[in-house]
């Protein structure tokens, strides 16, 4: 075989055993993700929430079947404790999932699962089914729960004193018994926190209805003038019967000053209640104004500017004075040929551009022959001094 | 000699420019190529700084000495949950798109206390900010406050922001009414796919008068939830 085939054949393994490594060792659309948790197994395409969480409308006395899918996206198998409990007020309103040695007496001990105990091969799942069976004494409205998932590893060992911590996620379960439906939002209050050089602004919110709701709360600080200068939002749910309160960190506006603060929370009955309408409402809050304190770097610009104004003031009442001074003490003078204004200031001991300002001269200040000037009089002492050195 | 050093330098060249060609899979028409993603579901954890979870995450509190008067305000057992190697994570690969929940709770609920060994005393007693005994089922006072807004709150993905996730309030633990506290409160509004960790909460725990001496803890539990 002639030597430069040899090598072509060298040359072309070498190039499709290297095309073949770099595919083994480069993972095709690897997509990293993280934890145990869970999804609804079975969401409905008709609403987008129950790709996350469990949303029934359910009659008194009904029963609806279910799954949860646990997932296992971590390389390692995992026995996870799955289960249900009621919903919880958590502080701010907000939602939170009640422990689990907590008594059950809402949607927690409606929803029975088939297991409570799965285990979970590394970036594995399983369903498992659910019944939730509403009992005939359920009020209208809805009700909540959580389904919680919780990894079962050993307890961590706590050296010393202090909070020993477990990890568990929830998917909230809504079960909306029809009947009378409403969600009526009020502002309670608008708490504002100006210490510590952080501006936190913390709507208050009620919701006396029956169902929770979904608020697009705005507050916005706006100048006397109308412009708003800064603005923080959200959407956030407020549970039903429930006050619920958000925190917004605001950016202190660098000149301070008086402001406006308005907040407003625009809802709707979701429409996976029944008889829930598309009409959004909204509540405002009353209109707050506050003082905020200036930036230093602003407070040091304003200070600095105020000195100014202030020396500028000083002086321009200083010279207005003394020209008024000045002005009062004077003389006429009629002009003689050879006489300049220089001279003449400098006989009277003031400069020479007092004395034009003094006679309202422009430029050239030239003077004429038979031209009366106000010249102030000598000051004894100059003058004393002035008949000393003629002398 | 130097034309088969050229030729083995061309495979090699050759070679580095396969490699470092987008990825295309090189797959006949009867290939199959099988893989499961799992979605991405919502989970707490607490992390590292490199991002590797912590084994044993735990939060220590202030020592302090057996008093005759009641440790509450500056004199209390003080803490940091989420300390900068102890980050409290939480992560959201588009497994909760309304919105989601951070809670801290009590593992064992409302009746939970600090123990150690015959001794306890409790973490939601809110009788004179915890120096005096409530009408609860335990014999000693004691109230936990923890301070979220204390805290740092930290985006850590490329396409992610802080913007509508909250810090939630001070507060107080305080037996049937505030048995929760809302760390984190994500918005629905607030990025689909999210990761990010809050450092720096501070708890306070008011330490009742006369408490015997010895190593306290408590289980909780953080929680995040779907909305």
């Amino acid at each position: 075989m002639p030597r430069q085939t040899t090598y072509s054949i060298l040359l072309a393994g070498i190039i499709i055993v290297g095309g073949l490594l770099s595919l083994a060792v480069t993972p095709v659309g690897a997509v990293e993700s993280y934890g145990i948790g869970a999804v609804p197994a079975h969401p409905s395409e008709d609403n987008p929430r129950t790709k996350s969480i469990f949303v029934y409308e359910a009659k008194t006395g009904s029963v609806t079947q279910d799954a949860v899918k646990l997932i296992n996206n971590t390389a390692e198998e995992h026995i996870v404790k799955v289960y249900a409990v009621d919903s919880q007020h958590s502080s701010d309103g907000a939602f939170a999932c009640a422990q689990a040695v907590d008594e059950k007496k809402d949607v927690g001990s409606w929803l029975v699962l088939e297991q409570n105990e799965v285990t979970l091969p590394p970036h594995g799942n399983q369903e498992v089914s659910f019944k939730v069976t509403v009992p005939p004494n359920a009020e209208t409205g809805e009700h909540n729960g959580c389904i919680a998932i919780e990894d079962v590893r050993a307890p961590t060992q706590q050296v010393g004193n202090g909070i020993v911590l477990s990890f568990r996620s929830a998917l909230r379960v809504a079960v909306t018994v029809p009947g009378k439906i409403q969600a009526n939002l009020t502002f309670t209050n608008v708490l504002i926190n100006d210490d510590s050089g952080k501006l936190v602004v913390s709507p208050v919110v009620k919701n006396t209805g029956n169902v929770s709701v979904d608020a697009s709360v705005r507050s916005s600080l706006t100048t006397v003038f109308g412009n708003v200068v800064a603005e923080s939002k959200g959407t956030f749910v407020v549970l039903n019967k429930d006050e619920s309160r958000f925190n917004f960190n605001f950016e202190r506006p660098f000149w301070g000053g008086w402001y406006s603060l308005q907040t407003e929370a625009t809802y709707a009955i979701l429409k996976e209640h029944p008889g829930a309408s598309d009409m959004k409402q909204t509540a405002r809050s009353e209109t707050r104004s506050l003082f905020i304190a200036p930036n230093p770097t602003a407070l040091f610009v304003y200070i600095s500017s105020l000195v100014a104004i202030a020396s500028v003031t000083i002086y321009l009442i200083w010279q207005r004075r003394r020209f008024k001074l000045m002005h009062q003490a004077t003389v006429a003078y009629d002009i003689k040929p050879g006489d300049t204004l220089q001279a003449l200031a400098e006989q009277a001991g003031i400069n020479w551009r007092m004395l034009a300002k003094l006679n309202r001269l422009k430029p050239p200040y030239s003077l004429r022959s038979g031209q009366t000037l106000r010249i102030p009089k000598r000051r004894p002492k100059t003058a004393d001094k002035s008949s000393k050195n003629q002398a | 000699m130097r034309k088969q050093i050229g030729y083995i330098l061309l495979a090699v060249a050759s070679l580095g420019v396969v490699t470092s060609l987008p990825q295309t899979v090189l797959a006949t028409n009867n290939s199959t190529f099988s893989q499961t993603i799992n979605a991405g579901v919502l989970s707490t954890d607490v992390l590292d700084a490199t991002g590797a979870t912590v084994a044993s995450p735990s939060v220590a509190m202030s020592a302090k000495s057996l008093s005759f008067v009641c440790q509450s305000g500056g004199a209390a057992s003080t803490g940091v949950f989420g300390a900068n190697a102890q980050r409290i994570t939480v992560l959201n690969p588009g497994g909760a798109n309304n919105g989601w929940t951070l809670t801290l709770g009590a593992t064992a609920g409302a009746s939970a206390t600090w123990v150690s060994g015959g001794n306890s005393f409790d973490y939601n007693d809110a009788t004179a900010s915890g120096c005096t005994d409530g009408g609860d089922v335990d014999l000693r006072p004691g109230q936990l406050t923890v301070d979220p807004s204390a805290g740092t709150l930290t985006a850590d993905c490329d396409s992610c922001t802080t913007a509508n996730v909250t810090k939630g309030s001070s507060t107080a633990y305080v037996q049937g009414t505030a048995d929760s506290v809302t760390l984190l409160n994500a918005s629905a509004t607030s990025d689909d796919i999210w990761k990010g960790y809050l450092t720096g909460a501070t708890l306070s725990q008011t330490i009742p008068a006369e408490t015997p001496a010895g190593a306290y803890t408590m289980n909780m539990t953080l929680t995040a939830t779907a909305l």
